[in-house]
């Protein structure tokens, strides 16, 4: 089971959409269930579990983050974020045909905004990627943020 | 021999021709091209100058001619020979040459600036005899060349000048183009003489067929002998000529301060005992030299047999006061019509600043207020003791973090003597902060990127370059002259640093009395007693007064509430899966939010007086974390099993140190709070590791660091949320004074240790009560007129 670069990158491209229009079901709909969205907190971070990290999300954290959003209480989405992710063209930078496994890299700017606020960062996503049941599946997502190691505000949405 | 100057000729602005005969009128020895001559210049040492001649034969010379440059920037030796009138007397070797001309074979001579001087003679010496050269010569601009007319009208279609403000001089293309069998003879500054070197090289000559004098002041010069150093212990070192005091002390496993090792920067200025120093450094004074009890050991060496220098094992002595700084006394009060100019409500007013808290309310100024914030940061901040950072973060000699006390930059450095010091990070020239990344190591001192001025790691100032400079100025009357200024006070509690900064205030120990027990608690969790910082900080901004964030995390009626949205959702999301075995780490970490009013009011608030206080007296939401194999046992090994029961037992939830942080023991987390503004907080959330201890606990607590305090985090983003709503909703005309008033008895003091229900608001007012006993403990009150207005 293997995929075209074409396909990956449609892949990639389409996956910032659905995050960019909200639709998060769909988009916990690409995940794998042992997968994790890691986004480190330290410039280079090798290590999620025993020094501090953004995020290290498993499907339950995840799930859990998007019910979140859509709820009546959930009082700092009131209003609701609204976010905007511009990619470079994604880099494979490995590529397993055999066992259907890709890893991918590409740069983008992720934009979030609330009110009168909107935030611009640089972030680089690094995608595991697993072809299953003919369908490209999110296998990890590492994100990082090019000023990691600055002091943010509130970042409420996925970069 | 002696040598009468008889003549001098100025070529160029800083360029002049000295003519010397000998002394006595006898005859001067002969030389030949590319010879020099030695003078005598006292204290200064000796230099060496090229002898100028035009007309070739120069075995029975009437005179000696020098051309020589004043170098602005240099150790003191041109200018003395500039300074010399015709007539004086200088002691002077006979000529010797160590850049003699080759006897047979044509010559390509290259010069750069004042290197010219020796190339003159060859060429001199080439014309007459006749034979093939080509002379070159280099300067920074026409203005600046000496000897120009002279050396066009006397080597003509040999010579050839290149300046680089007209065209690049090709230095391959002028050796590409040598005559056969060309020997090169270059002379000027050491770039030039390795470019020449290296092009040469390449072009095919061989070494013997490259010649070269360096025009500079050489450190190490010919003549020179080996001496003894002796130290303060006693021992004695031979110093070699080819090498340095600094070079055979360290070698010898001595710890040494040094910097530029040219003798510019000043950092190893070191005390003469006795014996007679050979100054080679630019930064002594003539009377410091002239002394003789102090020298700069890079590039000093003796004039005796033996020098006794103050120099012990260890780095502490010299210049510095051997007993650790005071921090500089107060700034004058300014005068009366300033202190009125600068004053709103506030200011010098203590009184109406007590009556912004009345027990069970406090005014909204005190979170909105300017001046109220810049109050706080000079005296609340100033008379409290506030936390800087692990000592783990600076394990080694050297190494630094930077980071602020309230609104103060301070640099925190563990010093030679192992100790960990608070420095304000400002240069006490300029201003200039001394480090800005937020964490590095120093080596053995601080040195300004603006002008070199090096201190200590302890702050005592080091060096200035070109120290003279200063004499006879204030500059040492005044703290500027000290150096880095510590802050008041700096205490290390088990490894956790504490700064006062006012000189004078509350002792460590009265000021946090029974709260330490919860420091004692989080660190005896490791069965070594230690921790260590692991990693770096969450770093966030809200957008709100500190003190709304240093309130929450004793307020145990808003988790249910706020956090509905992501502990609530959790619940639901766990139910609906049908409860599985193990529970998601969500359900450990983040469910407890929504433990209900019952369980708050159960878990009990603890105050201590001074604003420090508690949650979670008798259990806490960290109570039902999971065992960690092996971790029970480690802890016993120490401590025994009932020692680590008890430490165990212990499950306090929030303690906060007021004003500056908050730790939570069970999970070996601290958040320190950073005043940036009155509507802006910088947090950082640090985590340490249990020595000791298995690393799941680590993990864990990793865990919950990112889940609740991220900018990421669910639970966080609810927090802000608040804050920020509340900084904007207190704007408004209303109403002026917010609630404190939960449980609150009307009869309340807060100089007792006291536990109480665990919803109470006590411990917000109990940390009132302390800012306004630290807000106007130091207050001046203004004037009565005023007051009475």
């Amino acid at each position: 089971m293997s995929a075209t670069p074409d396909q990956i990158i449609d892949f990639l491209y389409a996956e910032a959409r659905m995050l960019d229009e909200a639709l998060y079901a769909d988009w916990l709909d690409l995940w794998l269930p042992d997968g994790h969205y890691w986004m480190p907190l330290d410039f280079k971070q090798t290590d999620p579990h025993l020094v501090t990290s953004f995020l290290y999300e498993d499907f339950f954290m995840l799930k859990l983050r998007i019910e979140r959003l859509n709820g009546a209480r959930t009082f700092s989405q009131k209003p609701k974020s609204r976010c905007l992710h511009v990619l470079n063209r994604p880099f494979i930078d490995d590529a397993d045909d055999a066992a259907g496994r890709y890893k991918t890299v590409t740069a983008m700017h992720y934009l979030e905004t609330r009110l009168d606020d909107q935030m611009l960062l640089g972030v680089t996503a690094t995608h595991d990627l697993a072809v299953v049941d003919g369908a490209i599946r999110i296998a990890n997502k590492r994100v990082d943020l090019l000023n990691c190691d600055a002091a943010f505000p509130n970042i409420q949405l996925l970069p | 021999m002696k040598l009468t100057l008889t003549s001098t000729a100025n070529e160029t602005p800083t360029i002049r021709t000295l003519t010397f005969r000998d002394a006595s009128g006898g005859a001067l020895p002969g030389y030949a091209a590319g010879a020099h001559v030695t003078f005598d210049l006292g204290v200064l040492g000796t230099r060496s100058y090229s002898l100028v001649g035009w007309h070739g034969d120069a075995s029975a010379p009437e005179a000696y001619t020098f051309g020589i440059q004043c170098e602005a920037g240099g150790q003191g030796g041109s200018k003395a020979m500039h300074a010399l009138s015709v007539g004086d007397e200088v002691e002077a070797t006979a000529p010797k040459n160590d850049f003699a001309l080759n006897t047979a074979a044509p010559a390509l001579l290259i010069a750069g600036g004042i290197g010219i001087t020796p190339l003159i003679t060859m060429a001199g010496q080439l014309k007459s005899e006749g034979r093939a050269f080509q002379i070159h010569y280099t300067a920074r601009s026409r203005p600046i060349a000496a000897f120009l007319d002279r050396l066009n009208d006397s080597f003509g279609d040999s010579f050839h000048a290149h300046f680089d403000d007209e065209a690049m001089f090709d230095l391959a293309r002028v050796i590409a183009g040598r005559s056969d069998g060309a020997h090169l003879y270059v002379c000027g500054p050491r770039g030039m003489i390795e470019a020449a070197r290296e092009t040469a090289e390449a072009a095919g000559m061989a070494p013997d067929e490259i010649h070269f004098e360096l025009f500079a002041t050489p450190t190490r010069r010919e003549g020179d002998t080996a001496f003894e150093v002796e130290i303060n212990t006693g021992q004695v070192f031979t110093i070699p000529p080819d090498k340095t005091i600094i070079e055979v002390l360290e070698a010898e496993g001595l710890d040494l301060t040094y910097d530029c090792q040219r003798g510019d920067c000043g950092i190893c200025r070191t005390t003469v005992i006795s014996g007679v120093p050979d100054h080679r450094d630019v930064v002594l004074s003539a009377d410091e030299k002239m002394g003789g009890h102090v020298m700069q050991i890079c590039v000093g060496r003796a004039r005796s047999e033996r020098l006794v220098l103050d120099i012990s094992p260890r780095q502490d002595r010299r210049t510095a006061p051997a007993t650790p700084r005071q921090a500089a006394p107060a700034a004058p009060a300014l005068p009366a019509q300033i202190t009125r100019a600068t004053m709103g409500r506030y200011t010098g007013n203590p009184q109406a600043v007590r009556a912004l808290f009345n027990g069970g309310q406090v005014h909204r100024d005190v979170y909105i207020d300017r001046e109220i914030f810049d109050l706080e940061m000079k005296h609340l901040w100033s008379n409290t003791w506030i936390f800087v950072g692990h000592d783990s973060q600076t394990p080694n000699k050297g190494d630094y973090i930077t980071t602020q006390v309230g609104n103060q930059p301070v640099i925190m450095v563990r010093h030679t003597d192992g100790e960990v010091y608070v420095l304000y990070n400002r240069c006490p020239h300029k201003g200039t902060k001394i480090a800005i990344d937020r964490e590095g190591n120093t080596g053995k001192f601080f040195r300004c990127p603006y002008h070199a001025w090096s201190f200590k790691t302890d702050g005592c100032l080091l060096a200035i370059p070109l120290r003279r400079g200063y004499d006879g100025t204030t500059l040492d009357d005044t703290p500027n002259g000290q150096g880095l200024t510590p802050v008041g006070a700096v205490k290390n509690y088990r490894g956790f640093v504490f700064a006062r900064l006012a000189p004078e205030g509350i002792g460590f120990e009265d000021f946090f009395g029974g709260s330490l027990s919860s420091f004692d608690n989080m660190v005896d969790r490791s069965p070594e007693g230690r921790l260590q910082v692991a990693g770096p900080p969450l770093r966030y901004i809200n957008n709100c007064n500190w003190k709304m964030l240093v309130e929450n995390q004793t307020d145990t009626c808003h988790p249910m509430v706020a956090h509905e949205s992501s502990a609530g959702t959790a619940v639901r999301l766990y139910e609906e899966m049908g409860n599985p075995e193990p529970r998601p780490p969500a359900m450990e970490i983040i469910a407890p939010f929504m433990s209900p009013y019952e369980f708050m009011e159960g878990m009990g608030i603890r105050t201590w007086p001074n604003g420090h206080g508690h949650t979670g007296v008798n259990m806490s939401i960290h109570s039902d974390y999971s065992a960690i194999p092996g971790y029970f046992e480690a802890m016993s090994k120490t401590y025994g099993a009932d020692g680590a029961k008890a430490i165990l037992d212990e499950n306090r939830h929030n303690t906060v140190y007021f004003p500056s942080i908050m730790i939570k023991g069970p999970i070996q987390q601290l958040r320190n709070f950073i005043p940036l503004g009155p509507d802006k907080t910088l947090i950082e959330s640090w985590i340490y590791r249990l020595v000791g201890a298995p690393n799941e606990l680590l993990a864990r607590t990793a865990m919950y660091n990112r889940m609740i305090n991220a900018s990421t985090s669910m639970v966080g983003h609810d927090d802000a949320e608040m804050y920020e709503r509340a900084q904007e909703g207190l704007h408004t005309q209303g109403l002026d004074w917010v609630d404190l008033n939960r449980l609150y008895s009307g009869a309340e003091t807060y100089d007792e240790e006291r536990v109480e229900n665990g919803t109470t608001e006590r411990q917000m007012r109990n940390q009132f009560d302390a800012w306004v006993k630290f807000m106007t403990v130091s207050m001046e009150p203004a004037a009565p007129v005023e007051a009475a207005q």
